[in-house]
């Protein structure tokens, strides 16, 4: 009961394969490690658990490639996140 | 899908052909995203935007959104802006260059267009080639850097296009990464409610050219280049000089006001209609 | 209601009646560069435009004030600039611009001598070839020649509704002698002159095809903010007009904006013949030199020759049909030009050998006299 209520507040990360060209912006720039890439160089969400949603990725990604979906708790730590960066944009994650 | 891509692709023409036509990692697509945010904001209707771009691979940016858009000669593309605005005040006209576009052979366009202070907003994306015709150096280039046409190293100077923008008269000037894309949205922003010649300068870069020509990586690793050598200019304030040798600023380099030209030349008609004395 | 009528005598120099042509097509906007011999046109409507709630603007070249032209042109604008031979020279690139995207416009050429900065207060007809093929690529154009004011002002109007029933530029080709000359006309206010506007889609935004291959070869045309959003481009393109690089997209494309000349070459093409029925010697004339012509044939007759004159008003497309009835009625053709022989160039292109082709080519600087055509017609006739 309690893992799937801890499943269901994980921000839901979706890549659409057909217009990614593997990049690797998202990964190099997520800031918890939440993304890896493949043998191909395409992302893949390899620890769904560590996303803060702050939608970086989706933001960065130059192909409108990758969507963060967030949750109710997701979204309370992107709050967080966003209050501890100084400036909108610059403190970056990844800086 | 996520709120911030619906809304994109709310304003995607989807009958074009998608992936985009630019290169895997290309800062013109994270732009893309920022324009689009920026331009929703404003509260026009798709109706009343236009979008007027020149050559090169930033020309090819208005065929993928769904505004009235304007793919013109290289580097007229605000002459063509001028004429829109002109003939129909109420539009919003919003013009994409890239640096060759903006300041090589429009270098004339843009300090008049500036100098005029026409309400329109320059986009120029500052990646310090000429892409699309295979990596030649254009007047963002650096001192000392490589392209097809300078093997053994530039010896030209680079435009600086924001302090140009200043000299020459725009009443707004941004300049922001395409790593730092939320401040690329905020600048936009501020440029599109700004009334008069407004100019965002967007360092991006092509790994693709310039990148392999003198060997900076990546996509991934010359983003990390424009964070590890931009300041904000409040931060850039309390630094000294020799710390910002190797730095550029970002953020809003100049807010100033003055009348824009549609509104200075309705006093003309009324001048020449005698509706108003002189 | 009747209207009043209203009769205005008026003492015009050629540039001015191109103005008051221009007006009263309606147009509303003209960005230009200053430039001899064509600069009265943008001083008088400096100060006109904006008493109409027009709009002048000076840019800061020739290339710009085209972009402007067309820029304003795409938002609904009747829009017009002014130049001569240099200024020509720049606009070439967005001419070609304007004639792929269709778009109308009104481009006033002033010709003086050149190349280059040539002759800059002396009149010349060195320009009809550059405004063929000045800017790049296959592609139609239309260009006119008026030779008396009256013709500026009439001349002006058609280029106006040529510009917007075909959606191509069009270019006016006045010499210096024609721009600074004086002549009295007389315009009526209520006269019935037809003014042509660009046809409008009537469909809803999504059934919109802005490039759309009709019989008659010109599409709907849309003004940007008028609901319809479409995308123009100096690409070759598909009739949605998104780039295409589709040879069966390409070919019809290039082909309708020929065809959209080609198949009304009877309105467009204007001239006059003047006793060219009896006539052994034609002198084929446009421009200033049309005025020396008719005067030639005049002295001419009165000598005992029959001589007769075709004016040609439309430059381009080249008026086949009408040369070639001189060619085959008349003994003789001359074509007098201020140039090297860029028109007789044609006329001898489409000469099947009935008539002989000859030419007075003056590149001095000085208008071609009566005298001068009358001693050539005595040399080869």
């Amino acid at each position: 009961m309690a893992e799937a209520q801890k499943k269901k507040d994980i921000p839901h990360i979706d890549i659409y394969r057909a217009w990614c060209k593997a990049c690797g912006i998202c990964v190099a720039f997520c800031p918890t490690e939440t993304l890896a890439r493949d043998e191909g160089g395409y992302p893949y969400v390899k620890y769904p658990e560590k996303c803060i949603n702050c939608g970086w990725c989706e933001i960065r990604c130059p192909d409108f490639a990758i969507t963060v979906e967030g949750k109710k708790n997701g979204k309370k730590v992107r709050d967080q996140f966003e209050k501890e960066s100084p400036e909108k944009g610059t403190a970056a994650p990844g800086q | 899908m996520a709120e911030i891509t619906r809304l994109i692709h709310e304003y995607l023409r989807h009958d074009k052909k998608f992936p985009h036509v630019w290169c895997p990692g290309c800062g013109i697509g994270i732009m893309l995203g920022s324009l689009i945010r920026a331009i929703d904001k404003t509260g026009y209707s798709k109706d009343d935007i236009v979008l007027v771009s020149g050559i090169g691979c930033t020309g090819r940016l208005p065929v993928y959104v769904d505004f009235n858009t304007l793919h013109t000669t290289h580097g007229r593309a605000l002459t063509f802006a001028t004429g829109i605005k002109l003939a129909k005040p109420r539009l919003k006209v919003i013009v994409i260059m890239g640096d060759g576009d903006a300041v090589a052979i429009g270098g004339n366009h843009f300090i008049h267009a500036a100098r005029r202070n026409i309400d329109i907003t320059a986009i120029i994306v500052n990646n310090s080639v000429y892409g699309m015709t295979g990596g030649q150096y254009s007047p963002t280039t650096p001192y000392g850097m490589k392209s097809t046409t300078t093997p053994y190293s530039n010896v030209e100077h680079a435009f600086n296009i924001s302090e140009l923008a200043v000299t020459a008269g725009a009443v707004f000037v941004g300049r922001g990464t395409v790593f730092h894309a939320k401040l690329l949205d905020s600048l936009m922003e501020k440029a599109f409610a700004k009334v008069g010649f407004s100019v965002v300068e967007i360092i991006s870069h092509c790994h693709t050219q310039f990148g392999r020509l003198n060997r900076m990586g990546t996509a991934v690793e010359m983003m990390q280049w424009q964070r590890d050598h931009s300041v904000t200019v409040e931060k850039a304030a309390q630094m000294k000089t020799e710390e910002l040798k190797d730095k550029f600023k970002i953020g809003v380099l100049v807010d100033r006001e003055l009348p824009a030209y549609q509104d200075e030349y309705e006093k003309v008609r009324r001048w020449a209609k005698g509706t108003e004395k002189r | 209601m009747k209207k009043k009528v209203q009769k205005k005598e008026l003492l015009l120099q050629g540039n001015e009646a191109v103005v008051e042509g221009a007006l009263k097509a309606g147009c509303n906007f003209f960005a230009g560069y200053p430039i001899t011999p064509a600069t009265e046109i943008s001083e008088i409507l400096s100060v006109r435009l904006p008493q109409l709630d027009g709009t002048f603007i000076q840019m800061e070249d020739e290339i710009a004030s085209l972009g402007a032209v067309i820029g304003a042109s795409l938002a609904g604008a009747k829009a017009m600039t002014a130049t001569s031979g240099p200024g020509f020279s720049l606009m070439q690139e967005n001419l070609g611009f304007a004639v792929i995207a269709e778009v109308p416009c009104v481009i006033v050429d002033a010709m003086r001598g050149g190349p280059s900065t040539g002759l800059p207060t002396m009149p010349s007809q060195g320009d009809v070839m550059q405004a063929r093929w000045g800017t790049h690529g296959d592609h139609p154009i239309i260009a006119l020649c008026p030779s008396t004011i009256r013709e500026c002002y009439d001349l002006t109007i058609k280029a106006f509704n040529y510009s917007e029933k075909f959606r191509i530029p069009v270019v006016l080709l006045i010499d210096e002698v024609v721009a600074h000359m004086r002549e009295k006309i007389t315009i009526c206010e209520d006269e019935d002159v037809e003014i042509f506007n660009r046809v409008k889609p009537t469909v809803p935004p999504e059934w919109y095809i802005p490039f759309e291959d009709t019989p008659k070869g010109v599409p709907a045309m849309a003004n940007f903010g008028d609901g319809y959003r479409y995308h123009v481009t100096g690409l070759t393109h598909d009739i949605k007009g998104f780039p295409t690089s589709r040879p069966d997209e390409i070919d019809p494309f290039i082909r309708r904006l020929f065809r959209k000349v080609s198949q009304n070459f009877a309105d467009i093409q204007i001239g006059e013949f003047y006793q060219t029925d009896d006539a052994d010697i034609t002198i084929i004339a446009y421009g200033c030199v049309a005025r020396s012509a008719r005067r030639a044939a005049a002295d001419g007759r009165e000598r005992g020759l029959k001589v007769g004159v075709l004016k040609m008003n439309t430059i381009w497309p080249f008026m086949r049909a009408q040369v070639e009835k001189v060619l085959r009625t008349s003994k003789v053709v001359i074509v007098p030009e201020m140039n090297m022989g860029q028109m007789s160039r044609e006329v001898k292109r489409v000469n099947k050998g009935d008539a002989k082709v000859f030419t007075i080519n003056k590149v001095d600087g000085k208008i071609i006299t009566p005298q001068e055509i009358l001693s050539r017609i005595k040399e080869v006739y």
